[in-house]
C-alpha cells in the first residue's frame, strides 16, 4: 500500500505575540477564536480574512478565557475565569455591546490550565 | 472507567454511543446506550495531556487530535465504532479542534487557524486494532 495518506492545512495567522486559547464555527462557516485575555475577538471568514474586534470595557482584563461560543442570539459569549471569580462575557459582534455576568466561585484550576495554554 | 483518568473531551458518535479522552491515561472510552464503558489505549506515543479534543468527523466517527507527539507536532486519529484507528500526522501542532459545515477539520494553533483538507487514512486497513483495557 502506497502511503499517500494525510491532509494539507491552509493556514490563517495572526500576530505572534497573541497566544490563541480558544475558538469556535458560527452557522456561516466563519470561525471566532482569541486568546486567554479576551480583550479582542478574532473573526476568520472563508476567504481566510482576519478581522480584530476589540470588546468595549475588557481593555484590562485579568480574567483567562478558556471558552469561546456563538449563541443562537448570534452574541459571541465568552467563559472565563479570574483567580477569585469566574465570569460570563456575551458580546455583540461588533465588540460594542458587551455584559459580564459574574459567578459566585473561581474555577482556579481551569484559570492556571487557561494561562498554561492547555485548552482547545 | 480507570481511576484518575480524567476524562475530558467527549462527542457522540454516528452510532449512538459517546466518545471520550482520557487526558491523564492516553486512552479513549465509549460510552454505549446501555451505559457500559469500553476503554481503548492509543496507537502512537503522544505525550501526557495530550488528547485534548475529540470530535464527531464527517463521516459519523470519533476523532481525536493528538497535541503533542514525540515529533512535537499533532496527529489525527479517526476511530470506528469497533476501535480500529487510523492516526493521519498533522504538519504543525494544534490545540483546539472543530469540524467545519464542508466536514473538513478546522484547527487551532497558538498563533493560527488552520482548515483541512479532507482526511485520507494512509491505508484502507485500520493501522490499530482495538486493544481494549
Amino acid at each position: 500500500m502506497v502511503d499517500t495518506g494525510g491532509t494539507s492545512l491552509r493556514e490563517t495567522r495572526v500576530d505572534a505575540s497573541v497566544h490563541l486559547t480558544a475558538m469556535t464555527l458560527a452557522p456561516d462557516g466563519s470561525v471566532w477564536f482569541g486568546d486567554a485575555s479576551g480583550t479582542q475577538l478574532y473573526h476568520v471568514d472563508d476567504g481566510g480574512t482576519v478581522t480584530t474586534v476589540p470588546l468595549s470595557g475588557r481593555e484590562q482584563s485579568n480574567q483567562a478565557v478558556f471558552g469561546y461560543d456563538v449563541g443562537s442570539d448570534h452574541n459571541i459569549w465568552l467563559l472565563t475565569t479570574g483567580p477569585m471569580d469566574g465570569l460570563i462575557v456575551r458580546a455583540s459582534t461588533d465588540g460594542q455591546q458587551v455584559t459580564t455576568f459574574r459567578l459566585s466561585f473561581p474555577l482556579v484550576s481551569t484559570w492556571w490550565r487557561a494561562r498554561m495554554g492547555t485548552f482547545g | 472507567m480507570t481511576p484518575r483518568a480524567y476524562p475530558y473531551s467527549i462527542a457522540a458518535t454516528a452510532d449512538g454511543s459517546e466518545w471520550f479522552t482520557e487526558l491523564f491515561r492516553n486512552r479513549v472510552g465509549k460510552l454505549d446506550a446501555a451505559g457500559h464503558i469500553t476503554e481503548f489505549a492509543l496507537p502512537r506515543h503522544w505525550y501526557w495531556i495530550s488528547t485534548t479534543k475529540i470530535v464527531r468527523g464527517a463521516d459519523g466517527n470519533a476523532w481525536v487530535l493528538a497535541a503533542n507527539n514525540s515529533n512535537g507536532e499533532s496527529d489525527l486519529c479517526g476511530i470506528d465504532s469497533t476501535g480500529h484507528m487510523h492516526v493521519v500526522p498533522l504538519d504543525g501542532r494544534f490545540k483546539g479542534m472543530s469540524v467545519a459545515g464542508d466536514g473538513n477539520f478546522v484547527l487551532l494553533a497558538e498563533h493560527s487557524i488552520s482548515w483541512s483538507t479532507p482526511v485520507v487514512p494512509r491505508s484502507a486497513k485500520p493501522e490499530w486494532t482495538p486493544a481494549s483495557i
